[in-house]
């Protein structure tokens, strides 16, 4: 392969991958926070495509401001979420917290998916694209504007966030309670407010992604599904977690898949795949950069 | 006393007399049930309308319930002096979940005939139940080979499956080969090699019919230089394009159901520069597809009925007022006309017999729709829906009867381009190619 | 659990204990083996059916999932395992469908046992991701490997029986119920079980006293794939087309809502739960949409407010009715 034919596998591994940072990222930090698997996050990504959608499509206003209006959007209702779903449970019992919390995140998702349904339908809501324009990166490829405008927004979000989580009080507090609870709330940091800020902040992420790229993926009520896994994909590669490494996990996934894809292609892309990532957690079962200190679970 | 009520005798009486008990109540509502439904004083046909109304495919539901409907409406649900009721049979595009729904609808409900259905694997598990109780289903869109090959397993025990609603894939694919070999006879399109990359969602559908143009094109002397299959929703296609970019070939073959999907591939093979002549099959499939594809789609080829008649397009504008989506041809517009011809056969069945069940409609299925007898040619899509007894379970295809025309778009319209008599334009071939 | 009361007096009923069946077990057992001669209602038996064999799945994921701890996430693949050897050797080689199911069942204990060995020994929540990759690569091999399994266009597999009447499939479901059932409760209830007991609730406590994890967590896997790759051939054969979306993730899913509403680590749990859910979603069939609503929020619910499930409610009730009794018992002069 030329030089330049390599560089433009990278390129569109990159811009996959940047999405999956995006995602896993929230995932990440939910897991490693509040210790829940969150099988819902798929669709807080679907419900910021939608807002994202209705916004620029049908009160005409820009991107922007459709994205702005997603983020907003996914993080009342996550927010919502957790005092409504997962507040109580923490009250009742911490007993099998894992597979009870992932459960319910189960039917959340299956309500979510089927209340969207039924109230926008099945049709798809999808634009052409947001910011007209291709940009020519590359020899021959004209990449969309969209593209990489929404690769810069997830990276741009989550350098935001790197910082957010290190520099600010807020960020410090959810790291104490992410490392160890009880000395947090000796500390004098409500665990309640930090759970519920945690987890909106999960689902706006997940929504700015479905947001930035509508152009590429339109919204419809199941779209959800293969970003959720494909996060998950990240998070078990890497070490549930550890949220610095989901975004490097994001990118080697990203790269992975597009490699592949184009070795292998005629449909064994998918096999290929997994069969790697099958052979890396054979040899480093708890993941690339599994951390200690972040709680582990072998307890429940 | 207690000494009794405790032995291992009593317990063994008592589980006993509660199970006794259990089930004579339940006997009870299952016999009453049979019992309880008297004979109504009105007479009634209850067609058991099959489909993916949730799951996966629930858009294309979507569309048939509301084609079926319409269809039904407009004959006020009356055939002869017999009220016609609808019963919804949800698939969920799964076998398993198709077959339990299906025989509900028979047992509980009672339905006299079936109408339709989407996937071709739901296909195959109902064809089973409606023979195991001749019950006659009509005009079911499972159209891969899957089907065929179990109605020529026997054909006598699955004669009530009442013919495909939706070719077999290879019967509608060659007209694009048709199509591109005209082009090139005529010298409009000079391709640099015959070099053909072919790609498709990997379901039951893609896989047949990239079967099918596989072997076609190859006949037609070209050389597949690739086959791929990508999963259904997936969006992320540059990998996939840069590869088929570096194969050079002159021209693209296949199709995508998901609008997700079809629409990100057309649109990023415009970004990676792909310079291949290229068909999508499926590209228009629903109403809004021009909404998620824009101008990218300029130049591609597809086989999608058109809405040109009067009154296809009074159809399609009162889906839309009355839905609320736009509907597509393929999708709502075929079946509002199959749910049509279903009418027919119920009119036709009841002039000839006097009285609408599962014996008389089987009667006219065999005698007259397998035959080619009876045919609907007041279609808003298609020309005239026929059987004989060479293509069936297929309908026929051909010009005159059941057709697409090739077309490609231009500005979100499509252009026909073949065949002859309905061609509205020579296919144009976009500058980077020639 | 109940205490082991040996009357004497009739040794089935002790044998019945002993299997973990108590007088109400028993009466939905009877209940179930008598209903097709009972009630000739064709659709009720396909139900009963699909509730068998969901059920006899969610006891089998129960015995994993509730006992040794660990969430078999690939489990939908064992049983498609189970459903494409069946039905590959019945197409390909004409073995009839009585073996078939037999020789599903061992290849899918066979690469249970491969993955138990590879997997078991760390944490389980490692153990279940690899599962679950295990099993998505099992899908896309089944997808993909067209000349063999027809991917995605469908298996047609031979039916068991040439008669549609779905009675004596019912029989043949309950059979490998009752087996499922009987061999599951048998093993927890021997010291092999006690084992997996110790592993799952106090993995210390019990390799101090001697117990060696990973061989137990690979016994019991392997019998728990191997069991659904028993009921995987029987699906094979009673759905008559296969495709390989029968080892997709939402049917483990599926599985495993059906054994968490049943209550973990009581295994009859998921057989209830199975013969309540499935007709209870049939039966709101016509409300669409919303009728899944229900089903997620019943999920939620079920997980907030009584996570031990309907094995928990029902230990609950009896355990309120016994201290009740008690109390009585003491306040009460003594009659004889």
């Amino acid at each position: 392969m030329e030089l330049s034919q390599i560089w433009e596998l990278v390129l569109t591994a990159i811009l996959r991958g940047g999405l999956y940072s995006l995602m896993a990222v929230g995932l990440s930090l939910v897991f490693g926070v509040m210790n829940i698997p969150n099988f819902a996050h798929g669709e807080f990504y679907m419900l910021g495509a939608y807002v994202s959608y209705f916004i620029f499509s049908t009160f005409n206003m820009g991107p922007i401001a459709a994205i702005l209006a997603a983020m907003v959007a996914t993080f009342v209702i996550g927010a919502i979420v957790e005092k409504l779903f997962f507040y109580p449970l923490r009250m009742r019992s911490k007993d099998q917290w894992l597979m009870n919390t992932f459960l319910v995140t189960l039917g959340i998702s299956i309500m979510f998916q089927n209340g969207a349904r039924v109230i926008w339908g099945s049709t798809y809501r999808g634009i052409t694209e947001y910011w007209p324009g291709k940009l020519a990166l590359v020899s021959e490829m004209r990449i969309a504007s969209d593209r990489v405008i929404g690769f810069g927004i997830a990276m741009v979000a989550i350098a935001v966030f790197w910082v957010f989580l290190n520099k600010t009080s807020l960020g410090r507090a959810i790291r104490a309670v992410s490392q160890d609870e009880n000395g947090a709330l000796l500390m004098g940091i409500s665990l309640n407010n930090i759970h519920t800020v945690t987890f909106a902040l999960s689902c706006m992420l997940a929504g700015l992604a479905g947001a930035s790229l509508l152009a590429i993926n339109p919204a419809y009520p199941i779209m959800g599904v293969v970003p959720l896994y494909k996060s998950w994909f990240v998070l078990i590669l890497v070490g549930m977690g550890n949220v610095g490494a989901s975004v490097f996990g994001g990118l080697i996934v990203g790269v992975l898949e597009t490699f592949s894809y184009y070795m292998f292609g005629a449909g064994w892309q998918d096999a290929i795949s997994l069969l790697i990532i099958i052979i890396i957690l054979v040899f480093k079962p708890a993941g690339l950069f599994a951390r200690k200190g972040v709680k582990t679970v072998w307890e429940q | 006393m207690r000494g009794f009520l405790r032995s291992g005798k009593c317990k063994k009486l008592a589980v006993l007399l509660v199970a006794v008990m259990v089930l004579t109540i339940v006997a009870g509502c299952g016999g009453g049930s049979k019992q309880g439904s008297q004979e109504p004083k009105e007479k009634v046909v209850k067609i058991g309308v099959l489909g993916p109304f949730t799951g996966p495919s629930a858009r294309t539901g979507d569309e048939f319930k509301g084609a079926t409907q319409m269809a039904f409406e407009a004959i006020d649900y009356k055939v002869g002096d017999y009220k016609v009721e609808l019963k919804w049979i949800d698939d969920e595009s799964d076998p398993e979940k198709a077959a339990r729904a299906y025989e509900e609808a028979v047992v509980k409900d009672k339905i006299d005939a079936g109408l339709g259905n989407w996937n071709s694997e739901v296909s195959v598990s109902v064809m089973d139940v409606a023979a195991k109780y001749k019950i006659p289903h009509f005009f079911a869109f499972g159209a891969t080979e899957v089907v065929n090959e179990k109605y020529k397993s026997d054909p006598e025990k699955y004669s009530y499956w009442v013919g495909k609603g939706w070719p077999t894939p290879s019967l509608l694919s060659i007209a694009y080969v048709n199509t591109l070999d005209e082009a090139i006879q005529k010298g409009i399109w000079k391709p640099k090699n015959k070099k053909v990359a072919i790609y498709g969602v990997d379901n039951d559908w893609g896989r047949s019919f990239a079967k099918a143009i596989d072997k076609q094109l190859k006949d037609a002397g070209w050389e597949v230089v690739n086959q791929s299959f990508v999963a259904k929703g997936e969006t992320e296609f540059y990998p996939l394009l840069k590869k088929l970019k570096d194969l050079d070939t002159s021209l693209l073959v296949g199709t995508m159901v998901d609008p997700s999907s079809v629409s990100s591939f057309i649109k990023q093979s415009r970004e990676v520069g792909l310079k291949s002549m290229i068909v999508c099959d499926g590209l228009g499939w629903v109403g809004e597809w021009y909404n998620l594809t824009g101008k990218a789609s300029d130049y591609v080829i597809d086989q999608i009925p058109q809405w040109t008649t009067p009154e296809a397009k009074k159809f399609k504008e009162d889906f839309a007022k009355k839905l609320g989506f736009e509907p597509s041809p393929s999708g709502a517009g075929l079946n509002y006309d199959w749910s049509r011809y279903m009418i027919k056969v119920l009119q036709s069945t009841y002039d000839s017999y006097g009285k609408i069940d599962r014996e008389t409609l089987y009667k006219t299925a065999k005698e007259k729709i397998m035959t080619g007898q009876l045919t609907f040619t007041e279609g808003v899509i298609m020309n005239e829906y026929k059987f004989t007894p060479e293509t069936f379970p297929d309908p026929v295809v051909g010009k005159g009867y059941y057709i697409f025309p090739v077309i490609q778009y231009f500005d979100g319209k499509g252009t026909i381009v073949w065949p002859e008599d309905w061609k509205e334009a020579d296919i144009k071939v976009p500058a980077g190619i020639q | 659990m109940p205490k082991f009361v040996s009357d004497g007096q009739l040794p089935i009923f002790d044998r019945l204990k002993a299997l973990g069946v108590s007088p109400l077990g028993a009466v939905l057992l009877v209940v179930l083996a008598l209903f097709p001669l009972v009630v000739q209602d064709e659709y009720l038996l396909r139900l009963l059916i699909s509730s068998m064999i969901f059920g006899s799945l969610a006891m089998a994921f129960d015995f994993t999932a509730g006992f040794i701890n660990i969430v078999n996430f690939g489990y939908a693949a064992f049983w498609g395992l189970g459903a494409y050897t069946s039905g590959l050797l019945a197409v390909k080689l004409g073995l009839t469908p009585w073996l078939g199911i037999f020789a599903g069942a061992l290849i899918a204990g066979i690469v249970g046992l491969g993955l138990g060995i590879l997997t078991l020994r760390l944490a389980g929540i490692f153990a279940s991701c690899m599962a679950w990759f295990v099993a998505l690569a099992l899908m896309a091999v089944a997808s993909n490997w067209v000349t063999l399994t027809r991917g995605n266009s469908g298996l047609s597999v031979p039916l068991f029986f040439d008669s549609p009447e779905n009675l004596p499939y019912y029989y043949v479901v309950f059979a490998l119920t009752i087996i499922t059932y009987a061999v599951l409760t048998l093993v927890t209830r021997s010291r092999v079980g006690l084992a997996f007991k110790a592993i799952g609730q106090n993995l210390p406590a019990a390799q101090a006293s001697g117990i060696n994890p990973t061989k137990y967590r690979i016994i019991n896997f392997t019998l728990s794939c191997t069991l659904a790759g028993l009921i995987g051939g029987f699906y094979a054969h009673f759905v008559g087309i296969l495709g390989p979306n029968v080892m997709h993730t939402s049917h483990t899913i599926e599985v495993m809502a059906i054994a968490y509403v049943g209550g973990r680590g009581s295994i009859w749990g998921g057989l209830v739960s199975a013969l309540i859910l499935i007709p209870l979603m049939e039966y709101l069939k016509p409300f669409m949409e919303l009728r899944l609503i229900m089903y997620g929020a019943l999920l939620v619910f079920v997980m907030l407010f009584y996570p031990q499930g309907l094995s928990g409610i029902y230990y609950g009730v009896k355990e309120f009715f016994r201290r009740k009794i008690a109390a009585r018992g003491m306040d009460a002069p003594h009659h004889n």
